[in-house]
């Protein structure tokens, strides 16, 4: 995947847990049209190997590489087809599992030599916990060991790579950096780092990416890069999740342990550090601030037991067990990467002399003492349009609601199979032919997306996919408040076995929401498509595409439900 | 109201002699030529009413390993039986309960007593004649109709009787 040819100028660095459920609603973007006909190189950065989102990104990106394709025109306010953006993904994964390299006293030598006076130097810096802790699960919160790690370890990626040729073919930060300095001396590469404030890897990561990256590249090309054609970019996420405080004995027994009821401390501090430390001011364009303020932040642990029924024994912090649910600010730390990308010309960008801080207030209603965010698409997405011309969000609109009611199609009808709706097409004389390989993305994308089966202690339960996960993390968001969607299309939680949690996608169009949806569906499909022989892929998508578009969607107005209810309550 | 429906029912009742047609020698071909042109006016219309049953039928999304699709069946059920009985029914109609030999009629036409030739003729081409083009004609209609509206109205349902998985009967 990694070997295009396409050269692009967007690059996009992802670090840490956050950083890879950014990269997951990055990816879920482009599958949902964004980018059409682009080219992004992604670079995945963690230290945490086993770290489970970590994995499920890079299998995601795996499964959209089987699926995307070169359908479509590269216009920044136009959402096209599904899956049109191409993604080239690289990984970095520093080696913190060696006898050498798994604690900072062996990373850093400081037993050689004179390791008193070493002992002394690095007290300096670090307490002695932090000096010893285990690398192998990240840098457990500590940015300030982190950042030192994060940036030898890239320039000792380069200059390896630099000095050996076959370590230079098997490098794959060595082809990202090499990608960067094409375009630079291309004239124009944005680079945007996603990554939280308040974690590990991805704190320790975001201050030192400006000057790794370049000092890579200058390693690279010999001191041949044009710093005035790299531009920087950053979203910076504060806290928006919490989980339950680690057990003592959990903490005793590693020490150095993340603990989310630090975390507004945490992203506090590295916010004060942002806007007054010059070496970032000076090499960042633009930090995209995100955070969760006063509305009720999603408590993983509770949101894994109200889906599963059942409560985890321990508090996972990294490792195989860290999965956490997405979270709607991380769809719009991937939107701010797309902000970031096409807002502006290269030229603009080179007179901003000092970091550009980017915020956006979103309207919230209140509900007794509770407040609750109204997110509306316009609040994802939004470039001006012509008078006539319907505008991005709209189309992004349409393209969300279409691809959500295709994959609950599939896990409602056909528990999860395309190749079923394929063949039940061909029978009204649509026939399409798709690899074996193209089928399996498309179902692991669609399960993932919409909802997917797991069995948990012998029962198998729906776990809500990726974008009804964005609902729970609004805490369930009442009508119209999460996209004016209604909330019934999320599923019900009340319907025991195979019904819990499937979406009900039929809630989402007016012509689908009385009659047999699927008759619908057909009829749409057959009327806007006719009658197709061996189709491709890019045809089935996009006929998909445009059958589910030409429906009207219903949209729930916040306001008029607030009204509404309050009315009803006088009553 | 009571006149209005008492007059209508008596002209109905009376209809078949007010409308009697006598058919001689010279007028019975042109007679058999709008009896033929009757069984073709009735195909269309029982195409026509087909056509408007099977599309009443949903399209059938399912899991083939739950069941197995069923609404291109039925359509075809609906379908057959219609090209069976109506024929059936066409032949049994005319000459039977049309068919009055004591009055020499047949439906609207009738003919002189030494003329049972004539009345030969034209059962013939009621019973005979009319159902086979009651027959033809429904299945060329249906098709007509049915490529005509998957064509130019892109209703597909109908055609799915005739052609389904890109093959005719999905089979052939």
């Amino acid at each position: 995947m990694s070997d295009t040819t396409r050269t692009s100028k967007y690059f996009l660095v992802c670090a840490g847990g956050t950083g890879m459920r950014c990269l997951q609603s990055f990816i879920n973007m482009c599958s949902l049209g964004m980018f059409s006909g682009q080219t992004i190189d992604v670079l995945l950065l963690d230290t945490d190997a086993e770290n489970k989102d970590k994995k499920n990104t890079e299998n995601l990106i795996q499964k959209y590489s089987k699926l995307m394709h070169n359908n479509g025109e590269s216009k920044s306010n136009k959402a096209g087809e599904f899956f049109s953006a191409n993604i080239n993904l690289y990984t970095f994964i520093p080696d913190y599992s060696t006898e050498t390299t798994k604690r900072f006293t062996l990373i850093s030598e400081l037993e050689k030599g004179d390791p008193a006076v070493n002992r002394r130097l690095g007290d300096l810096f670090y307490e002695e916990p932090v000096q010893e802790f285990d690398l192998s699960h990240g840098y457990r919160a500590q940015t300030h060991l982190g950042s030192y790690l994060m940036y030898h370890a890239f320039i000792d990626e380069i200059r390896k790579a630099n000095s050996n040729d076959d370590y230079k073919y098997s490098s794959q930060l060595y082809k990202f950096v090499d990608r960067i300095r094409e375009a630079n001396s291309e004239g124009e590469a944005r680079i945007f780092s996603l990554g939280s404030t308040f974690g590990g890897t991805g704190a320790s990561s975001i201050p030192v990416m400006p000057i790794a990256i370049s000092d890579s590249a200058k390693i690279i090309s010999g001191g041949m890069v044009q710093m005035e054609n790299l531009f920087y970019g950053a979203s910076l996420l504060s806290n928006y999740f919490t989980f339950p405080s680690p057990s003592d004995a959990h903490k005793a027994k590693d020490g150095i342990i993340a603990d989310a009821q630090f975390f507004p401390y945490n992203s506090a501090a590295a916010l004060m550090y942002y806007i007054k430390d010059q070496t970032i001011l000076d090499t960042y364009k633009r930090f995209y601030i995100l955070g969760w303020g006063e509305f009720n932040k999603v408590n993983t642990a509770d949101y894994k037991m109200k889906i599963s029924g059942k409560k985890e024994s321990k508090t996972a912090t990294g490792g195989k067990k860290q999965e956490n649910p997405a979270h709607i600010l991380e769809f719009m730390s991937a939107f701010a990467a797309k902000h970031f990308f096409e807002k502006g010309k290269a030229e603009e960008l080179k007179t901003v002399s000092r970091t550009e801080m980017v915020f956006k207030g979103i309207e919230a209603i209140s509900k007794g003492d509770e407040k609750i965010p109204v997110i509306n698409f316009e609040d994802l997405v939004s470039t001006p349009s012509k008078s006539g011309e319907v505008s991005i969000d709209e189309q992004f609109r349409s393209n969300t609601y279409a691809f959500f009611a295709f994959s609950s199609l599939i896990q409602e009808r056909y528990r999860g199979r395309t190749e079923n709706l394929l063949n039940d097409l061909s029978t009204y004389n649509s026939s399409y032919e798709l690899t074996d390989e193209q089928l399996e993305a498309l179902d692991h994308h669609c399960s993932y997306f919409a909802m997917r089966k797991e069995t948990i202690e012998g029962d198998e339960i729906n776990i809500p996919g990726w974008f009804p996960q964005l609902w729970h993390s609004l805490n369930e968001a009442p009508d119209g408040t999460f996209l004016g969607m209604n909330p019934i299309v999320f599923g019900s939680p009340i319907v025991k076995g195979d019904v819990k949690w499937l979406p009900k996608w039929h809630y989402l169009y007016e012509e689908t929401i009385d009659d047999n949806p699927f008759d619908v569906f057909v009829k749409r499909f057959k009327k806007i498509n006719g009658s197709v022989r061996k189709g491709t892929y890019g045809d089935f998508m996009s006929h998909i595409r445009k059958t589910f578009t030409s429906f009207s969607e219903i949209s729930i107005d916040p306001d008029t439900t607030v009204v509404n209810s309050e009315s009803l309550e006088e009553q | 109201m009571k006149k209005i429906s008492l007059f209508l029912c008596s002209s109905l009742l009376s209809s078949s002699a007010i409308l009697a047609e006598t058919v001689d020698s010279s007028s019975y071909k042109s007679v058999i030529t709008s009896i033929y042109m009757q069984s073709a006016m009735i195909a269309v219309l029982i195409a026509v009413v087909t056509i408007i049953l099977v599309s009443v039928i949903d399209y059938d999304l399912v899991d083939s390993r739950r069941r197995s699709q069923k609404d291109v069946v039925r359509r075809r059920i609906v379908f057959f039986l219609t090209l069976l009985f109506s024929p059936i029914l066409w032949f049994f109609t005319t000459s039977m309960f049309m068919y009055n030999n004591m009055s020499k009629t047949l439906g609207m036409y009738n003919w002189a007593p030494d003329d049972n030739w004539i009345g030969a003729k034209l059962i013939d081409a009621y019973s005979v004649s009319g159902t086979f083009i009651l027959t033809i004609g429904f299945i060329i209609s249906f098709i007509l109709f049915a490529w005509l509206l998957k064509a130019f109205a892109n209703k597909h349902k109908a055609w799915t009787v005739i052609y389904s998985n890109h093959k005719v009967f999905g089979a052939f």
